[in-house]
């Protein structure tokens, strides 16, 4: 059994406006898994729905067990633990997600003390121990200072450490670098990275930008409108997609070393759950699509290495190029 | 990264279905302001006695047929008094928010295009008007022009510039700030029909909800002038006149001042609470 | 689609003239009673109908360079010269605004507040084309502005939706429209695609190619990111605290990055077999 297993997840808000479709994943220990898609695939939703967060009003169905217990059944104070220890989540925007008015030292030793019982004195040890391996200098003088007197990539690693202190064994990184600069990118991913095979976590990597989670992922659950279409390896899947969309997606983005006459472009907008068309999500921007695309729904399908939501993916498998490769 | 892409692009049919998921409360606060109008424009149909000139044999009479809400210790019928006094107590308010928003408005967009030093003197020239308390103003308008409605209208409007223009500026600069203002400037469009254009309408409904509040803030203060004697002239009839009614009160009489304090509560909050509504029509309270 | 224009129809791209030139630039901010400066020094020229590419991270001063250009900021020092007559600063009578319109324009990173909330598409563009073709007949603007919101792509549908029930790669063309409208000889483009989904990142640029092709007009393209550059700049600027570090042709100086900047940036832009790498100057003691 995995660490992490989502089955079939639904969620609607109200009974009408779905948001998520029949999500099933897994992540286990020592394993990175990107989801990756574009605005309205949902991927934001599932990350907090493994929290047990919804948006108001929502329905839910179906199952989220962490180590074998059901995450939806718990009560609140189960709840709460499983939020404290088990489960850690890094945010786009770090300076967002941290009370401004509290120093760094603060906000580590209170994290330390309400997930491993530390004392003030232990909790500040710890919380020096952890901005040294979070590669922060002079990490003593750092916990008196405060957010703002960091700089976003800093106070990244700052949630870094917070998120290995409270003994997670599972993080969620939504977008952690997007709102970072090129140069510290690199940085973090790399820290997130041997940070997970150091400690042997898991990691769920939630990003928009597919050649950033092949650098660092184990597999990659491609999503759109709401549902999973591709996941596989992360590097068979960027070399040899199956899914039509995954192959777009790839071959849209332009490359730095090179120029193209013309990117590959995907027409129209991309669509979330609840304004999908009928039959497959992607049919109307799928330049494969068939009848049979437009009428029916296709099943998640076990193929050789990983899953994929297509009806022509066995058809389509020699003539799928995104055009890119990632080993050379 | 936001979750909603398409958003239903039949906006007349949003409208009619965001006023019918209205909060009971606010459907309340329009129904009070709804009766308290209309009691005001057929106050005379309505009212079943004059509001004045009432004979002192009635005075004090208890609620009765003939007079629903009794009579005050002038004699005049309570409810008609309050009918009556539905006029002045609701037009009041009406001239100290137009005023405020003829003067404050202009001055906060004047002061947030321009910044610097325009900025400053505003800021400065309301900031001396925000330290005179409303009463001195009104007190010191009262011994130049006499009493009345205007005096108080007057008084109670240039205290509420300052506000208003605070507010509004606070706004405008940060609708100024963003991208399509800044495009609408380097297309060269000329100053004053951007702010008109664009900015204005674009501030429109943040400034009618801080107009509604401040209706209803008005409303209380012009009765506390009423009150204290410095607004409308007894007998006529006002609700801040029949609050301040003291023969009445003397006489163990509370109908009056009682019935019209309630006026004034009522359609207080009711202004708030539909201003508030108005600022942010999606909240749920 | 007809966006040629009529004062620089039929000229092949990149001829040579310099459209802008900028000398010496310098902005310095006060920000609590400390000088900061947010450019220095900054000089570059931009040829007719070639695309200018200027990359750099937060803070390299990009973004205050689209604003000095614009007029919006004002220079401490240097010229900015465009089409040959040199523009003195702080002139913001709105005549004179209207006569720079028709030499630059510009379209923003969020298309979420670079439209006014309460204008369609249609009168966004028709607002533009009466400020600058007041001559023209109701009628030709209106054709205008169809011309226009068809060569950017925007679907008839969706011509007079406010912008709240638009997609933002669906805004990102109306501000494109709106910038095209006043036929200007520069289009800077202040990281215009970076708030949109990868696959209308790509129509968005496919789109811009079109366009300069069709029009001969030149682009100032800003971002950060180098992938986008690379498929839009003929040649780039790289920019850091303010200054320019390294200049060239957009693929030898991304292919062959001379200064270490220009190569950190460039080693650490995700791309295929990538492996994000430590920088020499960091620190991490290998956990035990």
């Amino acid at each position: 059994m995995a660490l992490l297993e989502l089955h079939d997840l639904a969620v609607s808000a109200g009974r009408r406006r779905p948001l998520l479709e029949r999500i099933t994943l897994t992540v286990d220990s020592g394993e990175a898994l990107g989801l990756v898609g574009e605005s309205g695939s949902g991927k934001s939703l599932t990350a907090r729905a493994i929290l047990k967060v919804f948006p108001n009003n929502s329905q839910v169905s179906g199952r989220v067990t962490f180590d074998g217990d059901s995450v939806l059944d718990m009560d609140a104070s189960a709840l709460q633990r499983y939020r404290r220890t088990q489960v850690a989540m890094i945010f786009q925007d770090p300076f967002a997600a941290i009370n401004p008015l509290r120093s760094i030292g603060d906000f580590l030793a209170e994290g330390l003390r309400v997930s491993q019982g530390l004392n003030r004195r232990a909790a500040e040890e710890r919380a020096v121990q952890l901005l040294d391996s979070v590669g922060i200098s002079r990490a003593r003088t750092r916990l008196r200072h405060f957010p703002h007197e960091f700089s976003g990539g800093m106070l990244q690693r700052v949630m870094i450490a917070g998120a290995l202190g409270s003994g997670a064994r599972l993080i969620l990184a939504d977008e952690p670098t997007t709102a970072l600069d090129v140069s510290i990118q690199a940085e973090v991913v790399l820290l997130l990275d041997e940070l997970r095979k150091e400690n042997d976590l898991a990691l769920l990597f939630i990003t928009h930008d597919l050649d950033l989670a092949v650098a660092i992922c184990d597999r990659i659950a491609v999503m759109y409108a709401g549902r999973v279409v591709e996941d596989r390896p992360a590097v068979q899947l960027y070399d040899q997609p199956r899914h039509p969309y995954t192959a777009a997606l790839i071959g849209c983005r332009p490359a730095v070393d090179e120029r193209v006459d013309r990117l590959a472009s995907i027409p129209g907008n991309p669509v979330s759950a609840a304004t999908a068309p009928n039959g497959c999500s992607f049919n109307e921007r799928c330049s494969h699509a068939v009848d049979l695309c437009r009428l029916e729904l296709p099943d998640l399908t076990a193929e050789a290495d990983g899953r994929v939501r297509c009806h022509r993916s066995v058809e389509l498998a020699e003539t799928l190029v995104s055009g890119r490769r990632w080993t050379a | 990264m936001s979750i909603i892409l398409e958003a239903p692009s039949n906006t007349g049919r949003t409208a009619t279905r965001r006023l019918r998921r209205l909060p009971p409360l606010t459907w309340a606060a329009i129904a009070v302001i709804a009766v308290a109008v209309l009691g005001a424009l057929f106050a005379p149909l309505l009212a079943p006695h004059s509001p004045t000139g009432g004979d002192i044999l009635d005075q004090s009479l208890p609620m009765s047929a003939s007079h629903p809400l009794g009579t005050d210790a002038a004699g005049n019928d309570i409810l008609s008094r309050l009918l009556h006094g539905a006029r002045p107590s609701l037009l009041g308010p009406l001239f100290v928010v137009l005023l405020s928003l003829l003067a404050g408005v202009p001055l906060a967009l004047a002061s947030a295009w321009k910044g610097g030093w325009v900025d400053r003197i505003i800021g400065r020239g309301l900031d001396l008007v925000f330290c005179f308390p409303s009463v001195l103003v009104a007190a010191l308008i009262v011994v130049v022009a006499g009493r009345g409605l205007t005096a108080a209208v007057a008084a109670i409007a240039i205290a509420y510039i300052p506000w208003t223009a605070r507010i509004t500026r606070t706004a405008a600069l940060r609708e100024r700030s963003k991208p399509y203002i800044v495009a609408c400037y380097v297309q060269g469009q000329s100053a004053l029909s951007i702010a008109l254009r664009h900015l204005l309408p674009n501030l429109a409904r943040m400034i009618i909800a801080q107009a509604t509040i401040s209706f209803g803030f008005a409303l209380v203060d012009l009765a506390m002038l009423s009150f204290v004697g410095l607004g409308i002239d007894p007998p006529a009839p006002d609700w801040g006149v029949m609050v301040g009614d003291t023969t009445s009160i003397v006489q163990g009489n509370y109908n009056g001042p009682l019935a019209a304090g309630m006026c004034i509560v009522l359609l207080g909050l009711a202004f708030t609470f539909l201003g508030n509504t108005i600022s942010d029509p999606d909240k749920e309270d | 689609m007809t966006v040629q224009q009529t004062h620089h129809a039929n000229e092949p791209r990149a001829t040579g003239t310099a459209v802008v030139e900028a000398t010496g630039l310098r902005k310095t901010f006060r920000l609590d009673h400390r000088e900061f400066v947010a450019v220095d020094n900054v000089s570059f020229d931009v040829l007719r109908g070639e695309c200018l590419g200027l990359v750099g991270e937060s803070g390299s001063g990009k973004t205050t360079v689209a604003k000095l250009l614009l007029g919006i900021e004002r220079p401490d020092a240097g010229s900015i010269t465009v089409n040959g007559r040199p523009r003195d600063h702080g002139v913001t009578k709105a005549r004179e605004r209207r006569r720079r319109a028709r030499e630059t324009q510009i379209v923003f990173q969020d298309p979420y507040t670079s439209l006014d909330p309460r204008q369609s598409a249609h009168q966004a563009v028709m607002e533009v084309l009466r400020l600058h073709f007041g001559e023209l007949s109701g009628a030709r603007r209106e054709k205008r502005a169809d011309e226009l919101l068809d060569a950017v792509g925007l679907d008839t549908r969706r011509r007079h939706a406010l912008p709240i029930n638009l997609s933002g790669g669906q805004r990102q063309r109306i501000g494109i429209a709106r910038a095209l409208a006043a036929e200007p000889d520069v289009i800077i483009l202040d990281e215009a695609v970076s708030g949109l989904d990868v696959s209308i990142q790509a129509q968005v640029l496919n789109l811009l190619a079109d366009l300069q092709a069709e029009t001969g007009m030149s682009y100032i393209f800003i971002s950060h990111d180098l992938s986008v550059i690379r498929q839009l700049a003929d040649r780039v600027i790289v920019m850091r605290d303010g200054t320019i570090v390294e200049r060239g042709q957009t693929a030898k100086v991304f292919d062959d990055p001379q200064h270490p900047y220009t190569q950190m940036l460039r080693a650490a832009a995700p791309r295929p077999g990538w492996r994000p790498e430590r920088r020499a100057a960091e620190s991490r003691p290998q956990a035990t």
